[in-house]
């Protein structure tokens, strides 16, 4: 087989400027006639080339609307964005559908909780992986046939040259996510946007999805955006953290920083609520109240109504510090709290 | 010792598949007792049968072998099914909107199964309700609600709700806390608890979240494939496990900590759980061993007491709870290393 160079020739390759850089991102839905609601609100941060970046936070906070809305993935007509996303130096926001569409696949990919929302049910795991790799690649059926197969060992399925001719839902659960990673990473994204991709998963085949996706990253440099709310996943895979609440970033640090000491209430919250096999007895401490509606945000710290800290100053809105440590955190009060982390 | 609340001897539940030319046999060969006022975890992956004892338990099917017995009377034979509800063991399941009546408020899914048993009057009935809510934590003004106005959490302890009004001595929760987020699952874990206290109520939690099942259960069984292949006190099955499925279990759940103090020899099981149709011969567990011998192909392990109340089914159970490396190095594994 001649070798295909993944590498896109266009691309900078400028290691000074990160991959991906988002912008005061927000996300509109319509609603009703002449309404809609903001459901992400300025979303700002930047990944590095083969950088491993984790978005937590409870259901409804925004992360996969965020992470369809980086692959013009949003369902047209009812959500459009607001802010600049710049991949490789170039904006998305500003691209053509069929520039998209070169884009997608090709150098940003995204894979699912759920593999049946990406496998087409009525082609063959083999027609599927063709069919990406002709579309981004000059290459023959068979040539595409005998990548495909590689693609399939690459990502542990076994007797891949049978399961190119299986239909999706001959595939058990751990099998149809791992078809669903080979097409994603066919032709070596330099982005990989995972949202839940272990969330359905029995803990043993959630290790080994663990393990081939940190595996396929690090061996090609790809970057990647874990979403998941689970901080145990995060803690394993991601080198840095982003904590999201009611649409907004409140915080952005290394992973193991925020284990240690997180910065904001939300994500001190977050880490305490998660049971651990070590401790037993104790009460689990939880955040009180819900997330607000997108239709009924606080209008100062959208966190204000929930936080054990609040006090005067919080009914202001909160715009994102960033620290001389780095540290990004949404919170007035960042550097007057010593909040729980993951062992205190 | 005194008789167990409940009590599950040999039972067996086969499903006959692939057009009745095939049996299953779902749970082969399951016994255990729980105690009043006590929590057993049950864990396993999918597939293992963790639901089908529920619904036994709950005479939701017919059981094909062994006995269920509460307070020492024999309430499931598989000639004689038990009445649903009739003995003192209630169900929530993980969808909290599957038991509730999207048309109906919640006053009325509450006050409807009270209206079936004939307890009370109109007015009595919906005090009994709200009393209820009010201990599950559910602000009385919610009754008056349709459940799509409410949140997963909330409906969740509805769902509890409805259980309790029918004062169980046991309530099953079946992925109970799976779909929902870590904070309202930190609510409804701490909800079991109240709950044990106040009213002595028994526990069956079944989940795959070992951290879960560690946290509101006295005792742990881990099930693969249709059996138990451990049980012991929480604290046992955490610390000194006798069985490889039970170590890879563990090993395999990622704990929210800081990359120094992460298992750096994580055991990543390979393979996937095979189908109960045809179970591996010997032990069940064989195919996906890290350690597994001719023995374990020609004999299957005998379920043992390794200390009081402690069980398990391993040929190697001695050496698996001193700590043998299970991923073929001679370094000895200390489950208690990650601290
Ligand atoms: N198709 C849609 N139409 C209207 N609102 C939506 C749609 N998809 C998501 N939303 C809203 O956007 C917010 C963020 O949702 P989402 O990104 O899915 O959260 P997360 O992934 O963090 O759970 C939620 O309030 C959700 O209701
Ligand atoms: N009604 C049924 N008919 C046939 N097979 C069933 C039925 N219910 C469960 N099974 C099978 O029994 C086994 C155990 O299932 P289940 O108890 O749901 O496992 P778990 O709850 O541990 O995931 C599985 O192989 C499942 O496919
Ligand atoms: S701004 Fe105030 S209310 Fe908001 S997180 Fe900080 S302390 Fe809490
Ligand atoms: S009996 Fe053998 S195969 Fe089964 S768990 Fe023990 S060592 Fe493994
Ligand atoms: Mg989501
Ligand atoms: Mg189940």
């Amino acid at each position: 087989m001649k070798p295909v160079s993944y590498r896109d020739p266009s691309l900078t390759d400028n290691a000074a400027q990160p991959l991906l850089s988002v912008s005061d991102l927000s996300v509109y839905f319509r609603a009703g006639r002449k309404s809609s609601n903001r459901v992400v609100d300025n979303v700002t941060f930047d990944v590095a080339r083969g950088e491993t970046v984790g978005l937590v936070g409870e259901s409804g906070s925004g992360k996969t609307v965020t992470g369809l809305s980086l692959l013009g993935l949003l369902p047209e007509g009812i959500a459009w964005t607001e802010g600049q996303i710049g991949f490789d130096g170039k904006d998305i926001g500003k691209m053509s559908e069929s520039e998209m569409r070169r884009l997608r696949g090709r150098h940003i990919s995204m894979i699912f909780q759920e593999p049946m929302t990406a496998l087409d049910p009525v082609f063959t795991i083999g027609e599927q992986l063709t069919e990406t790799l002709r579309t981004h690649f000059p290459m023959s059926k068979r040539e595409a046939r005998e990548r495909a197969i590689t693609a399939l060992e690459d990502v542990g399925i076994p007797l891949p040259h049978k399961r190119v001719e299986e239909y999706p839902h001959h595939l058990s659960g751990g099998m149809r996510q791992r078809a669903m990673i080979a097409i994603a990473l066919a032709c070596e994204p330099d982005l990989l946007i995972a949202d839940e991709p272990t969330t359905a998963l029995d803990v043993t085949i959630q290790a080994q999805i663990i393990d081939l996706i940190m595996k396929i990253v690090s061996d090609r440099n790809t970057a990647l955006i874990f979403i998941s709310h689970n901080l145990g996943v995060v803690s394993q895979v991601c080198d840095r953290m982003i904590t999201m609440y009611a649409g907004q970033v409140v915080e952005d640090s290394v992973t193991d920083e925020v284990l240690e000491q997180p910065l904001h209430p939300y994500s001190s919250g977050l880490l305490a609520s998660v049971p651990r096999k070590s401790v037993s007895s104790s009460r689990l401490p939880s955040i009180p109240g819900r997330v607000p509606s997108p239709d009924a945000m606080p209008p100062g710290c959208r966190f204000e109504p929930r936080c054990t800290f609040a006090q005067a100053g919080c009914e202001a809105a909160q715009v994102l510090h960033r620290r001389a440590d780095g540290r990004v955190v949404r919170c007035h009060r960042h550097d007057q709290l010593t909040l729980k982390g993951a062992l205190t | 010792m005194s008789t167990p609340l409940l009590s599950v001897k040999d039972m067996r539940i086969t499903f006959h598949v692939n057009g009745g030319r095939d049996q299953l046999h779902a749970v082969d060969g399951v016994s255990f007792d729980l105690a009043s006022g006590e929590s057993l975890g049950i864990i396993g992956e999918s597939g293992s049968g963790k639901s089908t004892i529920a619904r036994a338990v709950l005479s939701l099917l017919r059981i094909t072998r062994g006995e269920i017995t509460m307070e020492g009377k024999t309430i499931v034979t598989p000639q004689s099914p038990g009445k649903p509800g009739n003995y003192g063991v209630q169900i929530i399941f993980q969808d909290p909107h599957a038991a509730l009546n999207p048309r109906s408020k919640i006053i009325r899914s509450l006050v409807e199964p009270l209206e079936i048993q004939g307890k009370g009057n109109a007015s009595s009935r919906r005090d009994m309700a709200l009393e209820m809510l009010a201990k599950v934590g559910i602000n009385r003004a919610l009754a008056d609600r349709y459940p799509h106005e409410l949140s997963g959490g909330q409906k969740q302890r509805i769902n509890i709700a409805r259980a309790l009004l029918l004062r169980p001595k046991i309530l099953v929760a079946d992925e109970a806390t799976a779909a929902l987020d870590v904070s309202i699952q930190a609510d409804i874990l701490n909800l079991y608890k109240d709950l044990q206290d106040e009213f002595g109520l028994s526990f069956i939690v079944i989940t795959h979240d070992l951290a879960v099942a560690s946290y509101v259960s006295d005792r742990i069984a881990v099930m693969y494939l249709g059996r138990f292949v451990e049980l012991g006190p929480s604290a046992t099955l955490a610390t000194k496990s006798a069985h490889p499925y039970t170590r890879a279990l563990m090993s395999a759940e990622p704990e929210a900590l800081p990359r120094r103090l992460q298992k750096q020899d994580r055991l990543v099981l390979r393979g996937e759980i095979p189908s109960p149709v045809t179970p591996p011969s010997g032990c069940r567990f064989r195919t996906r061993c890290p350690i597994a011998t001719d023995l374990c192909a020609a004999e299957a392990p005998p379920w043992r007491e390794m200390s009081p109340g402690h069980y398990s089914a391993c040929h190697f159970a001695e050496e698996v709870m001193a700590g043998k490396p299970l991923d073929g190095s001679d370094k000895p594994q200390n489950l208690e290393s990650v601290k």
